[in-house]
């Protein structure tokens, strides 16, 4: 390479592009150097889309916060992180070096381990980008946690897996359950000392996306590869994708299997059955869930699937242990509602959009874990001490949003992008609204028939596509939680959802609120970019709100290349 | 000791500044995307695989 090239690609990767017709008297007005130095910038004045390289989303250097910000990033995020994600590893691996080398060899084997898992530093960046004071810490915390549970997660994989271990089967593949990431965590609970649930398809197709969009495409096309339709969801393709690519780790002796709450999904269950080719239950959600007629049905089918793992594994359904996880699990259901209260009725919630979204989808599917409780515990303190100071963590906010339908997977940081470009604050989503139940337990049949519940609230059948009831609950919703705004999820590979579209369009106008459709498909950045989705919002903030950007360097930028 | 410590405390300082040009200036990032993943691609792509399709499928005697 030549000289000019080298200094060329400096230029490209480090250096950040002067702002033209900037005022000269601002440039020597040290006073104001020094205060943007410790403050950091005021939000009309940061600049941030200078920051990324070309189309990358890599950045030129990560945004300057001010001092104590800043600091905050690099020890107590980016450093900490990449610290305890090495410990995580050996900790939930069985040891230093057997946790290493399982890692290694994982990394070596599995597309979604090395090439997405590896850049979740940027995951972070992304989600917080802009953020300063509580609202960075609190949401950073959420963040943590659901690293910390995905490592977890692959460590146990990765600990039994067959393919990584010359097919041989362990004492610990035969204590494994796996499990579609629909059917929830608190299934097993009466099993939770004895055996080990992994949910199949939350770390390889699901976390990934989120993490490094890049990865996914290669299951969905693997999908079509073999003749199958490309027209159902995504979703759905990419997790047959994992089998027809051969890339998923073999860690269990049996598989309890649902419809994952979308009956476009019951063929993803039947090719995981013919891939699988193992003992497999099918618990499928039913669809008008709430029909007192299916509860009984339910409720017996949780039993049957209780009576499988008994016969598969040789392990009897212990109704104490089951009683401990629940009622930690009602702890964390508690505390959400204190969250939903100040997210609610406040502006002093510590949490932003994507960070509240993820963290309660993740946790609330995963189950009860340790991390989720410590986690809760640094956010409350966290809360505490924002709603008695009274400090308002997203200060630019103009629009309070819902978030409604089921969201883009490949662009879940929009809303970060949302309220640093526009002040569009998305305080709550639908996601997060599901699976809002307690589970009793005074009695055998109180906790069966609130599990039944539980697992039919699961994520898209309560409100996605569980009657059109509980799709238009938005309305009360979006008066409970004070918002303006409704970003409308417009899913386009969803049949369910695509039947209700126009019943939405005419509500919105018969009540005069302002709604943006955001198009997507799910994991799949290829059908609507993201840089289609923002022009869509920016062209309603321009046109319909009329209002100017808060950062315009953000309003047009590329990063189709980017995780 | 003095010397030691003082030593400990050098190499400290230096390895926390050169992490923090790391991270100021998203050389984690750079590296992982300019270098690792497309390595890693190489690596996937030409990966013998198990056909997967050919795994018999045939109906169950006991079905759940």
């Amino acid at each position: 390479m030549k000289i000019s090239g080298i200094k060329d690609k400096f230029k490209e990767l480090f250096v950040v592009e002067k702002e033209q017709n900037r005022n000269p008297e601002e440039k020597r007005n040290v006073k104001k150097i020094l205060r943007d130095f410790w403050c950091g910038k005021p939000h009309e004045e940061r600049r941030l889309g200078d920051l990324y390289v070309g189309d990358t989303g890599l950045y030129k250097h990560r945004e300057w916060r001010g001092v104590p910000d800043t600091m905050y990033y690099f020890n107590m995020i980016w450093l900490y992180n990449y610290i305890h994600m090495v410990m995580d590893i050996m900790k939930f691996g069985g040891g230093p070096v057997k946790g290493l080398v399982n890692f290694a060899k994982g990394t070596m084997r599995y597309r979604w381990m090395g090439q997405t898992y590896l850049t979740v530093m940027h995951w972070f960046d992304r989600g917080l980008e802009g953020m300063r004071g509580p609202v960075l810490r609190g949401s950073a915390w959420h963040y943590r946690a659901m690293c910390c549970e995905t490592i977890r997660q692959f460590q146990q994989m990765f600990a039994s897996d067959k393919n990584l271990h010359g097919g041989r089967e362990s004492e610990q593949w035969r204590h494994n359950i796996a499990h579609n990431e629909t059917v929830s965590g608190s299934i097993f609970y009466g099993f939770h000392d004895v055996l080990e649930d992994i949910p199949l398809e939350m770390i390889p197709y699901f976390v990934s996306c989120h993490v490094n969009n890049h990865t996914v495409l290669n299951y969905i096309d693997a999908a079509q590869s073999i003749g199958l339709p490309a027209d159902p969801c995504p979703m759905c393709q990419a997790e047959y994708g994992l089998f027809v690519l051969d890339d998923y780790p073999d860690y269990a002796p049996a598989m309890i299997t649902s419809n994952e709450a979308c009956d476009g999904s019951v063929a993803t269950s039947i090719l995981q059955d013919w891939f699988l080719n193992r003992p497999l239950f099918a618990m499928p959600q039913p669809m008008r869930y709430d029909d007192p007629l299916v509860q009984e049905h339910c409720q017996r089918e949780i039993e049957a699937c209780w009576k499988f793992i008994e016969e598969q594994y040789g392990v009897a359904f212990d109704w104490d242990m089951f009683v401990k996880y629940a009622e930690q699990q009602n702890q964390l259901t508690a505390f959400e509602h204190e969250k939903w209260d100040v997210a609610a009725n406040t502006p002093y919630y510590p949490i932003n959009g994507v960070a509240q979204a993820l963290y309660r989808i993740y946790y609330s599917q995963d189950g009860n874990r340790p991390i989720w409780h410590e986690t809760d515990d640094r956010v409350r303190r966290l809360m505490n001490k924002t709603v008695k100071n009274k400090i308002n963590c997203l200060p630019k906010t103009r629009h309070r949003a819902i978030a409604w339908s089921c969201a883009p997977l490949f662009y879940s940081n929009w809303c970060t992008w949302a309220y640093n470009c526009w002040g569009i604050n998305c305080v709550i989503n639908m996601d997060s609204l599901m699976f809002d139940q307690y589970i009793r337990t005074d009695t055998y049949e109180h906790a069966l028939e609130d599990l039944s519940w539980y697992n039919e609230k699961a994520p898209m059948r309560a409100m996605a596509v569980g009657g059109h009831e509980h799709i238009l609950s938005l309305w009360d919703y979006m008066e409970r939680f004070n918002c303006d705004m409704v970003i409308m999820y417009d899913q386009i590979q969803c049949k369910g959802m695509q039947g209700i579209h126009g019943v939405f369009e005419d509500e919105f106008r018969r009540r005069n609120i302002h709604a943006i459709w955001v198009p997507h498909a799910l994991p799949d950045k290829r059908t609507v970019s993201r840089k289609e989705i923002r022009g869509i919002i920016n062209e309603y903030m321009m046109t319909v709100m009329r209002e100017e950007p808060l950062d315009p360097t953000l309003v047009d930028f590329e990063d189709d290349a980017s995780w | 000791m003095k010397k030691l410590l003082l030593k400990l405390i050098t190499f400290a300082g230096i390895l926390y500044g050169l992490l923090f040009l790391i991270f100021y200036f998203d050389l984690d990032g750079k590296l992982l995307y300019y270098i690792w993943e497309p390595m890693m691609t190489r690596r996937y792509d030409k990966m013998k695989r198990r056909d997967n399709t050919a795994t018999p499928y045939e109906m169950k005697e006991d079905v759940g």
